[in-house]
């Protein structure tokens, strides 16, 4: 995560407020917005930093003459340079938190909860990340480490990346900022796939009772923290992360799939065995072959509701939907219905193995 | 507040900056507020000439200009 310092809230005061430094610096509380960036950096994730730094700057109306649009600006810039964007509409719903952010009728965590709600990541490009990352995953050193094996990795590797999947890496890579690590291994990916949380790996993860402050722990437990974070914007991944991604694109390859999405990135974190992230599933609880068979069972269901939709349009017509609106609005139901099916189904299988465990037949 | 609409500051400074600063006070015969909020308003200037934080900064307040204009003002 990038914080922003004093000049930065100044710079954007003065920019909303439409004045000189000078005036934008008397009618800032510089020791308010001081104490507010301190509190920042004691934060994990975008969401919960943003909600301390709309709160602290609501609180102490840190700007004299404007506090709640130069509060709001700064927030905006704020997620911004985090490559992320904020929903203001609709706009009564902040006033209203901010109303009650005043009057302190708001806690910390439901000011987290609407921040979050609203948080939209960027779209993550293949260009990004390899202008941001430089992997070190340079097609001529592959080529000669491997003996001319494996081609895929370099310039163009992320363009096989689905947007969930770039995320993931965007995202490993702040957790790695965060714990204070020079490098991006396999634990990082792990927390990066729990973070981005919408792809079927993160669901699968949550499902089985992997979640981040758990693994985060763990990571912290196994290996530490960093005594000091990335000094410049290249966070390179250890090797076994690289093994990962090789992994991972084998999986996607075998799966017969042309891109590369958040379930093979966990397939490839599953196939490694021996990182860290393993190590943290295993302690965690969460099997390997459980999760390969959560995963391979969604693929499943998914393929069959893309065959029955496709059956069902072939059939229907009459219809003067454009097919592929149909299309994709139906799946995206089916899938949401198939989706809810298996979480019950996981619940009950959860309630019975808690009665057997207490002595009671479930099906007494 | 202070009587003239400004903020009074309360800085942490190291002991040899806070000398410097006092210096530059007496011989220009301000106070070490005043130099203090100069000196960081120079530092903003800066900041503000940054064309990539500027740039993100235009885009979005360009972005969200709508909603910022109908935020309720403060109380």
């Amino acid at each position: 995560m990038r914080f922003l310092d004093p000049y930065d809230v100044l710079a954007v005061a003065a920019r909303v407020l439409r004045c000189d430094s000078a005036d934008a610096v008397r009618r800032t509380d510089l020791d308010a917005v001081d104490r507010v960036l301190a509190d920042l950096r004691r934060t994990d994730t975008l969401a919960e930093a943003a909600a301390v730094l709309l709160s602290g700057l609501i609180r102490a109306r840190a700007f004299d003459g404007a506090n709640r649009v130069v509060t709001v600006a700064v927030v905006l810039q704020f997620v911004a340079v985090n490559r992320a964007d904020l929903r203001l509409e609709p706009v009564d719903e902040w006033d209203d938190l901010l109303d009650r952010l005043r009057a302190g009728q708001v806690t910390p965590a439901e000011v987290a909860g609407f921040v979050g709600a609203r948080l939209m990541p960027e779209r993550v490009t293949a260009e990004d990340l390899q202008e941001h990352l430089r992997t070190e995953l340079r097609l001529e050193d592959e080529i000669a480490a491997r003996g001319g094996g494996e081609l895929w990795r370099g310039g163009g590797m992320f363009d096989k990346f689905t947007d969930g999947a770039r995320q993931v890496v965007v995202l490993a890579q702040e957790q790695a900022r965060i714990l204070q690590h020079n490098f991006i291994g396999t634990e990082h990916l792990l927390l990066g796939l729990l973070e981005e949380g919408q792809g079927r790996a993160g669901k699968v993860l949550h499902g089985l009772g992997v979640t981040g402050p758990a693994v985060r722990e763990l990571v912290v437990e196994i290996i530490g923290r960093g005594a000091q974070g990335p000094s410049g914007t290249t966070v390179p991944f250890t090797p076994r992360a690289k093994s990962v991604l090789d992994h991972a694109y084998r999986e996607a390859r075998e799966l017969g799939d042309d891109s590369l999405d958040t379930e093979h990135l966990l397939l490839g974190l599953l196939r490694d065995g021996e990182g860290v992230a393993s190590q943290i599933l295993t302690r965690l609880g969460a099997e390997r072959e459980e999760i390969r068979a959560k995963v391979v069972g969604w693929r499943g269901r998914r393929q069959r509701a893309e065959s029955a939709v496709a059956d069902y349009l072939a059939d229907d017509t009459a219809s003067t939907w454009p097919t592929f609106g149909r299309r994709h609005h139906l799946l995206h139901e089916l899938n949401a219905v198939l989706d809810e099916n298996e979480r019950l189904h996981e619940q009950v299988a959860k309630l019975r193995a808690l009665l057997r465990s207490n002595d009671i037949d479930p099906d007494s | 507040m202070a009587k003239d609409g400004t903020k009074n500051i309360l800085l942490r400074l190291d002991p040899e900056l806070a000398q410097r600063l006092q210096t530059v006070a007496s011989v220009e015969g301000r106070s070490v507020s005043d130099v203090a909020r100069e000196a960081i308003a120079a530092l903003v200037d800066q900041r503000r000439q940054d064309r990539r934080f500027t740039r993100l900064l235009d885009e979005n307040l360009a972005r969200h200009e709508e909603s910022l204009r109908r935020l309720r003002g403060d109380d």
